[in-house]
C-alpha cells in the first residue's frame, strides 16, 4: 500500500534531529521578524478594526484570499495567482506531513497518491509562476515595475525550492521504483529519465541528499527573509485589507484625526500616520499598477504614488528604538501637490491601499504649515475672504445670467422645484459662461421650475478638501449649509462633478433634509425619459465620452451621460480607458488652481489624442466644467480643435433641441 | 543674538461689488498687505534668529483680525490698543499711541507695513520714528542684521526698478513694501488657534491719547449723500455717447436727494417702492 516515508534515506537518528531544530530555529526567527516588522505600526495613530467582522472577513476572502483585485489584470493577476496559491498549497502539504508523522498518520493508500499528486502539480505551477515572473520582469519589462535586488534573489529562492522539491521526488522514485510513480507526473517522468540515462545508484542517492539539503536551504533563507524583504506583503496586505474599513470610499475623505486630548494631527512623519496608513505603506507590492495609470506620473510630474507608499516603509523601517522624530522627507512631502486625487490609484489597487486619505494627509500638513505654491495660496485666501477661488466680484460675475432673456427666480425669495447649484467655476468662469447659459435655456425651454441662490457662488469645498485646507472646507460646508437651509426647493442640481460628489458624500445628510442632489447628466436623463425634454431629429454626431472622475470613478455614475447621448441620436465610441479607467484631465484635488509646473505632457492633451484615434469621431463630450475648461485648452494647444470638438453635455442637448 | 521685534499691524477693508450700501454694510477685514510683508520679514528673523516678536494694533473690533492673523502666523506675543474711534485718527495719532506703547517694549527692530491700503499716507512709520528717536528707512524690500544684532543693512526699491542699499545702526524702524517677501499661507485652523491665543489688551481712552498728541477732535459731521456715479458705460448706450462718457469721467445717474423730516422721508421711500413695483 502506499504510504508516506518520513525522511526517507536521511540518516538516522541525527539527520531529523538537525532538520527538525533548523527548522524550529528558523520559524522562531520569522515570527520574531514578522513581530518586529509589524510591531512599527505601534507608532501610528490607532484605528478602529474590530467593529462589522464579517464584511471584514468577506473583504478578506474576497481580495485576500482569492485575489479578485489582482486578477483584474490578467497577466500579473494570474502569475500571482500561481505563485501564491502553490506556495499556500505546498505550505499546507508540509503541515499534513507533519501531522501525520506525528499526530495520525492518515496519508497512505488513495489518500496518499492524490496527496502527493497535488504536490506534483503545485511544485511545476509553482516554477510556472516563477517563469511568468521573470519573463513579465525580463522580457516585458513594464515601465513602472521596479526590478529591485531583493525580488530577484525572492524569486530564486522560490524557484530553487520548487524544482528541488521536483527534483527531490524524482531521485527518490528513481531509487525506490514504486509502482504508484505515476500520481507524481513530473516527478515521476524525471525519475524515468534517470532511469533511461542508467545514473548509477549511489549517484542517485548522493543526488538525492545534495538537492534535498538544497531544498532545505532554500526554505530557510526564505522564510529569514520573507518578513524583511519585499515580501512583507505576504501577511500585511491581507491584514490591510481586513483592517480596511469595509464601506470606505474615496468619495467621502477620511476626517482630520485628533488626539484624546482634542489636538489635532497633522501627518508629516510616522507617527501623525494612522495604523492604517503605516500598514498599508508595509503591503505596497511594489506592482506599479498605481504609477501606471497615475496621471501626474504619465504627465512627467514628480509625484508617484508608489514612491510614497515605499518612501512612508523606508522611513518606518528606519525607527530604532524609537527615533523617528524627524518629518518627512520635504521633498517627498512637496510631491504630494502633484496629485489631482483622481483615485485611479486607489481604484487599481489590489491590496486596499487608500492612497488618497494619505496624499490628503500629507497636504494638510503642508497647509498647516503655509508651505503652498503661490497661485494656490491666492485661491485659498480669495475663499477665506469671498467663498469664490475668483477672488472680489467684478462686473463679469453676472455676465452670462444678465444676458439671459429670462429670468431665473432666485431660491431664497420663490419657491422652486430643483435648485441650481453651480459652484464658483461654472458662475464665474467666462470660458464655461456659455455652457451656463445653455443649461439655463434648456431647462427654462423644458418648463422646469429651477432657481438659483442669485447673489452667491460659495465654492462647495470638495476641491479644497482635497486640498487639505480642512478648516475651510468647515467654512464652506457651515456658509453652503445655512444657505441650503433658507432657500425653498425640493431637490438639488449641479453642473459639477465636484460639488455633486461632496453634497451627497461629504455634507451631513441631515442638514441636505433628505432632498435629491442630482448632477445635470441624471436630471436631463430623467426629463428625457419623463419626455419633458423632446428631440425631433437625431444628431448623428460621432462622440466619444470622457467620465468626470468625481462623477464616474468615485460615484459610478455612468449611465446618465450615455443615455443622454443616445437619446440625441449621438453615435457614441468609447475610447480604450473608459468608465472605471478613465484618464483625469488634470485638474481635479486642487491643481486647477495651481501653477501646471514643468510637464512631459499634460494628461488632457494625452486623453484627447486617445479620443482622436478612435475612428471618425469628431466630437469629445464631457460634462465637468473643470473637465471641458482643461480639454478645451488641451484641443487649442495641440490644435486639435479643428478636427475633434470639445463639448459639454449640455451643448449636445441644446443643439438637438434646436435641429 | 536674542532680538526683540515689534511688528505694528493695521486691519484694513475690501468690500465686494461697488454698490456703496454693500461696502458700509458687508466689508471684508483683513490684514493690510505692507503689513502682512512686515509681519513675515519678522517671522524670518523669529525663525533664523530666535527673535521675539510682538504684534501690536490700534482699533477696535477690527483690530482683532490682525491680531489673530498675527497669532495663527506664530508671533510670540500681541497687543491690542484697543480705541474705538480709530477711523478718525491720523498718521501722526497713530504714530504717537504706537510710540507710547513700543516705547515700553524695548524693542531692536519694529517693522512696519510703508503704506496702509486705505488712507496710504506711508507716514505712520516715519512717524513712529520721529517719536521714537530711531533711524528709519522706508519701501524696504530686503535686509540682513550684522554685527550681532547691532547693524542693519537694507534694500530699498527706488522708482524704475532701480535699488539702493541703506544701512543703520539698530534699534531702528523699517517699513517694507507689500512685495518683500512671499507670504505663507495661515491656515484657517491656524487663524482659530490665533483667535484663542492670549494678547494684551491696552484700552486707549480719548482724553488720555488727545493729551498726548496734542490734537483734539472739535467736529464730526455726518456723510453726504452723493449722486451715484457709474463707472461703466451702459452697453446700451451709441459709440458716441460711450466716448462721451468716458471723456467726461462718467454720467451722472438721475437720483432723487431728500433732505427733511424722517417721517416725510419714510412716505417717500414707501411710495418710490410702491412705484418700482415692489408691493
Amino acid at each position: 500500500m502506499p504510504i508516506r516515508q518520513d525522511f526517507w534515506d536521511i540518516p538516522q537518528p541525527w539527520g531529523p534531529i538537525v532538520i527538525y531544530s533548523v527548522m524550529s530555529i528558523t520559524t522562531i526567527i520569522m515570527l520574531w521578524l514578522w513581530f518586529r516588522r509589524i510591531n512599527l505600526l505601534r507608532y501610528g495613530v490607532p484605528v478602529k478594526w474590530k467593529d462589522r467582522l464579517g464584511l471584514r472577513f468577506n473583504n478578506f476572502l474576497r481580495d485576500g484570499l482569492f485575489q479578485i483585485g489582482i486578477l483584474r489584470k490578467r497577466y500579473p493577476g494570474f502569475m500571482h495567482l500561481l505563485l501564491s496559491l502553490s506556495i499556500f498549497i505546498l505550505f499546507l502539504g508540509t503541515i499534513f506531513a507533519t501531522l501525520n508523522s506525528h499526530v495520525y498518520p492518515f496519508l497512505k493508500g488513495n489518500y496518499y497518491l492524490v496527496y502527493k499528486l497535488i504536490l506534483d502539480v503545485c511544485s511545476v505551477l509553482l516554477v510556472l509562476g516563477v517563469g511568468m515572473a521573470v519573463y513579465r520582469r525580463f522580457v516585458q519589462k513594464p515601465k513602472y515595475l521596479t526590478t529591485t535586488r531583493g525580488a530577484i534573489i525572492i524569486l530564486l529562492l522560490i524557484a530553487l525550492i520548487g524544482v528541488s522539491g521536483l527534483l527531490v521526488e524524482s531521485f527518490r522514485l528513481a531509487i525506490q521504483q514504486p509502482e504508484w510513480k505515476s500520481w507524481s507526473p513530473v516527478g515521476g517522468t524525471l525519475a524515468n529519465i534517470w532511469q533511461n540515462l542508467e545514473v548509477n545508484q549511489n549517484i542517485l542517492n548522493n543526488a538525492y541528499l545534495f538537492t534535498y539539503g538544497i531544498h532545505l536551504l532554500s526554505i530557510v533563507i526564505l522564510m529569514v527573509t520573507l518578513p524583511t524583504g519585499p515580501m512583507v506583503h505576504l501577511l500585511s496586505a491581507p491584514l490591510n485589507i481586513f483592517i480596511s474599513d469595509p464601506e470606505h470610499t474615496m468619495a467621502r475623505l477620511s476626517p482630520l484625526q485628533s488626539r484624546a486630548n482634542g489636538e489635532l494631527i497633522f501627518s508629516d512623519g510616522i507617527k501623525t500616520l494612522t495604523q492604517k496608513q503605516l500598514l498599508s505603506a508595509l503591503s505596497c507590492t511594489n506592482c506599479g499598477r498605481c504609477s501606471e495609470v497615475c496621471p501626474a506620473v504619465l504627465s512627467g510630474h514628480l509625484l508617484d504614488p508608489q514612491k510614497i507608499m515605499l518612501h512612508i516603509r523606508e522611513s518606518l523601517d528606519d525607527v530604532k528604538g524609537g527615533s523617528f522624530s524627524h518629518p518627512f522627507d520635504p521633498q517627498m512631502m512637496a510631491q504630494v501637490w502633484g496629485c489631482t486625487t483622481c483615485g485611479a490609484c486607489e481604484n487599481i489597487c489590489p491590496v486596499h491601499i487608500e492612497h488618497l486619505d494619505i496624499i490628503v494627509a500629507l497636504r494638510r500638513a503642508l497647509i498647516q504649515k503655509g508651505r503652498i505654491n503661490e497661485n494656490l495660496q491666492k485661491s485659498l485666501e480669495n475663499m477665506v475672504s469671498y467663498g469664490s477661488s475668483f477672488g472680489i466680484l467684478t462686473p463679469i460675475y453676472q455676465s452670462w445670467i444678465s444676458e439671459l432673456p429670462f429670468e431665473i427666480p432666485d431660491a431664497t425669495k420663490s419657491s422652486v422645484d430643483w435648485l441650481w447649484f453651480p459652484g464658483d467655476i461654472t458662475m464665474r468662469s467666462p470660458e464655461y459662461a456659455n455652457i451656463s447659459r445653455m443649461t439655463a435655456t434648456i431647462l427654462h425651454n423644458a418648463k422646469i421650475n429651477y432657481g438659483i441662490f442669485t447673489n452667491i457662488e460659495n465654492n462647495s469645498g470638495n476641491d479644497i478638501r482635497r486640498i487639505g485646507e480642512e478648516g475651510l472646507y468647515d467654512e464652506l460646508v457651515q456658509r453652503n449649509l445655512s444657505l441650503l437651509q433658507v432657500g425653498h426647493y425640493k431637490g438639488i442640481f449641479t453642473t459639477d462633478p465636484h460639488t455633486y460628489n461632496t453634497l451627497i458624500n461629504e455634507y451631513p445628510a441631515k442638514a441636505l433634509m433628505g432632498k435629491p442632489v442630482l448632477h445635470i447628466s441624471q436630471l436631463l436623463d430623467q426629463l428625457i425619459l419623463s419626455n419633458q425634454i423632446q428631440f425631433k431629429n437625431a444628431l448623428g454626431w460621432r462622440v466619444t465620452y470622457h467620465d468626470p472622475c468625481y462623477l464616474g470613478r468615485y460615484n459610478k455614475v455612468y449611465h446618465p451621460a450615455r443615455h443622454v447621448l443616445q437619446a440625441t441620436g449621438c453615435e457614441l465610441i468609447e475610447m480604450p480607458r473608459n468608465k472605471d479607467f478613465a484618464l483625469c484631465c488634470g485638474a481635479g484635488g486642487g491643481r486647477f488652481w495651481m501653477e501646471e509646473g514643468a510637464l512631459t505632457e499634460r494628461s488632457s492633451e494625452m486623453r484627447l489624442l486617445e479620443a482622436a484615434a478612435l475612428q471618425s469621431v469628431s466630437r469629445f463630450i464631457t460634462t465637468c466644467p473643470k473637465c471641458y475648461i482643461y480639454f478645451s485648452e488641451a484641443s487649442r494647444s495641440i490644435n486639435l480643435n479643428e478636427t475633434l470638438h470639445v463639448a459639454d453635455l449640455v451643448e449636445v442637448v441644446h443643439a438637438a433641441m434646436k435641429s | 543674538m536674542s532680538l526683540n521685534v515689534v511688528v505694528c499691524v493695521h486691519t484694513t477693508n475690501i468690500c465686494i461689488g461697488n454698490d456703496p450700501i454693500q461696502m458700509n454694510t458687508n466689508p471684508i477685514w483683513i490684514i493690510n498687505p505692507s503689513d502682512r510683508s512686515a509681519l513675515e520679514a519678522a517671522m524670518n528673523l523669529q525663525a533664523n534668529y530666535n527673535a521675539n516678536i510682538t504684534a501690536i494694533s490700534i482699533g477696535g473690533k477690527d483690530a482683532v483680525v490682525s491680531l489673530n492673523y498675527c497669532l495663527g502666523r506664530g508671533v510670540n506675543n500681541a497687543m491690542h490698543l484697543e480705541y474705538d474711534d480709530e477711523v478718525s485718527l491720523d498718521a501722526y495719532r497713530i504714530a504717537n499711541i504706537l510710540a507710547n506703547a513700543i516705547n515700553d517694549l524695548l524693542p531692536d527692530l519694529v517693522l512696519c507695513g510703508d503704506h496702509g491700503n486705505d488712507w496710504n499716507s506711508s507716514s505712520v512709520g516715519p512717524f513712529l520714528a520721529e517719536f521714537l528717536d530711531l533711524p528709519q528707512i522706508s519701501h524696504v524690500t530686503g535686509f540682513e542684521i550684522e554685527n550681532h544684532g547691532r547693524f542693519l543693512q537694507t534694500e530699498r526699491r527706488l522708482e524704475r526698478g532701480g535699488r539702493q542699499k541703506v544701512a543703520c545702526n539698530l534699534p531702528a524702524v523699517i517699513c517694507m513694501t507689500e512685495v518683500s517677501y512671499q507670504n505663507t499661507y495661515v491656515s484657517v485652523y491656524r487663524l482659530r488657534e490665533g483667535s484663542q491665543r492670549p494678547r494684551e489688551i491696552k484700552l486707549i481712552s480719548k482724553q488720555d491719547e488727545e493729551e498726548k498728541s496734542g490734537v483734539r477732535l472739535v467736529e464730526v459731521s455726518p456723510i453726504r449723500t452723493r449722486p451715484r456715479r457709474l463707472s461703466h458705460p451702459s452697453t446700451g448706450l451709441s459709440a458716441a455717447q460711450r466716448m462721451q462718457f468716458l471723456m467726461t469721467g462718467g454720467f451722472e445717474k438721475k437720483q432723487n436727494v431728500f433732505e427733511g423730516p424722517l417721517e416725510e422721508g419714510a412716505n417717500k421711500v414707501i411710495s418710490l417702492l410702491r412705484e418700482s413695483g415692489f408691493f
